[in-house]
């Protein structure tokens, strides 16, 4: 009778909290954004600092019976597809690295953690602000969700993480500069291919329609990707 | 650097104070960047660039003026307790 109660009283206790947390984060969304297993992890980081060679960049789409476009497949069984499991790995292990490298030098303070946490969420946030007015002004309908975006800015810090390894573990020079100019790059061209299908809608057969609007938005894609570079040499420490 | 979510704020605030107070008339209407300008559309878009951005300007002026009240107060107050 009493373990009827507490029963009642949890489930209760459950169903207002979702009522309440459902309002604010949208669940289903950010569990197709997780739904991820080992081999895409492990496929995906290879992607992310290997992408040369890399073929079909498109996102597999799911259908339903009727054959209508559902939503996107997840990425369990779609490389392509971005997933926020990576990304936030990455921005905690970068906030760890931070720590690390400064416990090294033996000036760490807690509040170190606090400030590369932030300068970390501060650089996505104004780059997903940077790519939305870009859309604005260039009239490029903005069709994929922030989710998206957040997870597509935020892989660079996989390239960072690597390029602050190598630098602790055999110390400044030449050569983590050379690693640091190849993930730059590397991740660059993985974000020009992955951005195409966001910012240049129009399935393009070919530079046959090189009209100056199409021009535009490519330089636009072209600096976004080029301005990673910027971003990861203030953002490696 | 100590660039941080705080900052960012702090960035983003001073820009779009300096939108909120350009004025129509003395600056804009001067170097041609009023808003019921251009009768005469752009060729090929339906919306140019310097369209876009007459209309954010004049967009920001009008919806901003008083949240951004409320925010540099906010902001001050905070400033001046907190040193």
């Amino acid at each position: 009778m009493g373990m009827q109660f507490a029963g009642n009283a949890m489930a209760q206790g459950t169903a207002y909290m979702e009522r309440n947390f459902n309002q604010w984060i949208n669940m289903p969304a950010l569990r197709h954004y997780f739904n991820v297993n080992n081999v895409y992890v492990v496929n995906k980081l290879k992607l992310l600092l290997f992408p040369w060679k890399h073929s079909p960049w498109t996102r597999s789409i799911t259908r339903t019976e009727t054959g209508q476009m559902g939503g996107y497949k997840p990425p369990r069984e779609d490389i392509n597809s971005p997933d926020l499991y990576i990304p936030v790995m990455a921005i905690v292990t970068y906030v760890l690295v931070c720590g690390l490298v400064t416990g090294q030098k033996g000036s760490f303070h807690p509040n170190n953690l606090y400030a590369s946490g932030s300068t970390a969420v501060a650089i996505v946030f104004f780059e997903i602000l940077f790519t939305r007015l870009g859309c604005y002004f260039m009239n490029i309908p903005f069709e994929a969700s922030i989710m998206d975006l957040v997870a597509y800015y935020s892989y660079k810090f996989v390239g960072i993480i690597f390029t602050d390894l190598t630098k602790l573990m055999s110390g400044p020079g030449w050569h983590s500069w050379v690693i640091f100019v190849y993930t730059g790059l590397s991740i660059g061209f993985f974000l020009l291919r992955s951005m195409r299908y966001v910012i240049l809608p129009e399935a393009s057969a070919g530079p046959s329609t090189l009209n100056p609007q199409r021009k535009r938005r490519m330089w636009f894609l072209l600096v976004i990707a080029g301005l990673q570079l910027v971003y990861m040499f203030f953002l490696i420490n | 650097m100590a660039l941080g979510l705080g900052q960012l704020f702090y960035v983003l605030l001073f820009v779009i104070n300096g939108i909120a107070v350009l004025s129509e008339d003395r600056f804009l209407a001067r170097i041609g960047w009023s808003v019921q300008a251009d009768p005469s559309g752009f060729g090929g878009d339906s919306q140019s660039v310097k369209f876009k951005i007459i209309n954010l300007i004049s967009a920001v002026r009008t919806l901003m003026r008083i949240p951004l009240i409320a925010i540099n107060i906010v902001v001050i107050v905070y400033e001046l307790i907190l040193g």
